[in-house]
């Protein structure tokens, strides 16, 4: 299990899908500018992200490698997503007509951005296993959503604040995601607590082999 | 509905509503029936032309389905209108629809692995964990309360109504 929860905190802090691998920037610059907005379309991704991770590590491991067909992994990936999509769309609406309509109208109904095709390659790549792979994309769509709130938390705010006149709209976003990222940088260190222990007793194993 | 009142023919504005412009499109048995364009996660900046996320999404989105809204502010056809819900009501629908499959599945992938600690297994046990948690989301979300907790309610005419 704790493997599990470092691999969440890996995905959701240390390499942030958004501030450390720059990956959906659109929705991040585009749909950030109100908190209740950028929960709901975090709400959202997280689905479309994790279901495309998942679906794209099942294809993989069930169709591509046994047929040797690993070099149709984008367009395959891409059609899971699209497919996707879709589900999203037809079982919020069969689940609840109301909800629908109102998602509709106040919140993003498609999400997709290119973080959801990125995580679906890096899980892959990663060699990851089912439940590892659902825990991947749980993670990474956390850290988009955690970060696409503070980050519209942090544009209500300069919305009134005073900034100078050239400044002000995307200029001072730009500087305020820099800022964001050097932030995440600090959580790196997280990796260290993480691989410290594993080094250690690799060393310890390796002096052991020595000795004996 | 219970909630607002009327001032000057300005509904009480709740802080913690989510609001949008939409237009009355027809009027039936006192309800204004109201259509409004989905929305985009994408489309802020100029690169939309060329840009996949932007034609993928036009390509998949779908025109709403009219919603009625009842029409005791006096609206008539062609009107724009800003409308609002209550910010919990709306992310707590997100959150049932959204998460509660995922964590279903989590919950029956982490299961699969505890017993089995098999790819095979495992899957099966989260695909029965998501379709728990769709049928759990159905069943909760097409109570009445919850329902009733989704009507928009009327804000304001739009100011470029006004105009």
């Amino acid at each position: 299990m704790q493997e599990y929860a470092l691999l969440i905190i890996g995905t959701a802090l240390v390499n942030n899908v958004l501030l450390v691998k720059f990956l959906g920037l659109c929705p991040f610059m585009g749909v950030s500018n109100k908190i209740d907005t950028a929960i709901g379309m975090g709400f959202a991704t997280t689905f479309v992200l994790t279901l495309s991770a998942v679906l794209s590590w099942v294809l993989q491991e069930y169709v591509l490698v046994p047929l040797h067909a690993e070099f149709m992994g984008i367009l395959t990936f891409i059609l899971v997503i699209a497919a996707v999509v879709q589900f999203t769309e037809l079982f919020v609406k069969k689940t609840s007509p109301v909800l629908y309509q109102v998602l509709g109208i106040f919140l993003p109904l498609i999400t997709t951005n290119c973080a959801v095709l990125g995580v679906a390659l890096l899980n892959i790549q990663e060699g990851h296993t089912f439940v590892e792979s659902f825990l991947y994309g749980i993670g990474s769509s956390a850290g988009f959503t955690l970060v696409m709130v503070i980050f519209a938390g942090l544009r209500e705010r300069l919305a009134s604040a005073d900034v100078p006149t050239g400044m002000a709209g995307a200029p001072i976003g730009f500087i305020t995601a820099g800022l964001l990222a050097l932030a995440f940088i600090g959580f790196t260190g997280l990796t260290t607590v993480k691989t410290e222990p594993q080094a250690e007793s690799q060393a310890e194993a390796a002096n052991e082999h020595m000795q004996g | 509905m219970t909630n607002v009142s009327c001032d000057e023919g300005v509904r009480r504005f709740d802080a913690d509503m989510m609001t949008t412009i939409v237009s009355i499109k027809a009027i039936r048995n006192g309800m204004a029936i109201v259509e409004a364009s989905p929305q985009k996660a994408c489309g802020g900046c100029v690169a939309s032309s060329g840009c996949g996320g932007k034609a993928f999404s036009s390509a998949m989105t779908k025109p709403l389905p009219p919603l009625a809204i009842h029409n005791d502010f006096g609206g008539y056809v062609g009107d724009e209108i800003e409308i609002g819900i209550p910010q919990s009501s709306l992310l707590k629908g997100a959150m049932l629809v959204y998460l509660f499959p995922l964590a279903g599945m989590l919950m029956g992938a982490l299961l699969g692995a505890e017993i089995f600690a098999n790819n095979g297994i495992e899957l099966i046990f989260g695909v029965a964990g998501l379709v728990f948690g769709i049928w759990y989301a159905r069943v909760f979300t097409r109570s009445e309360r919850f329902t009733h907790s989704l009507q928009p309610v009327f804000i304001r005419k739009s100011p470029r109504h006004a105009l």
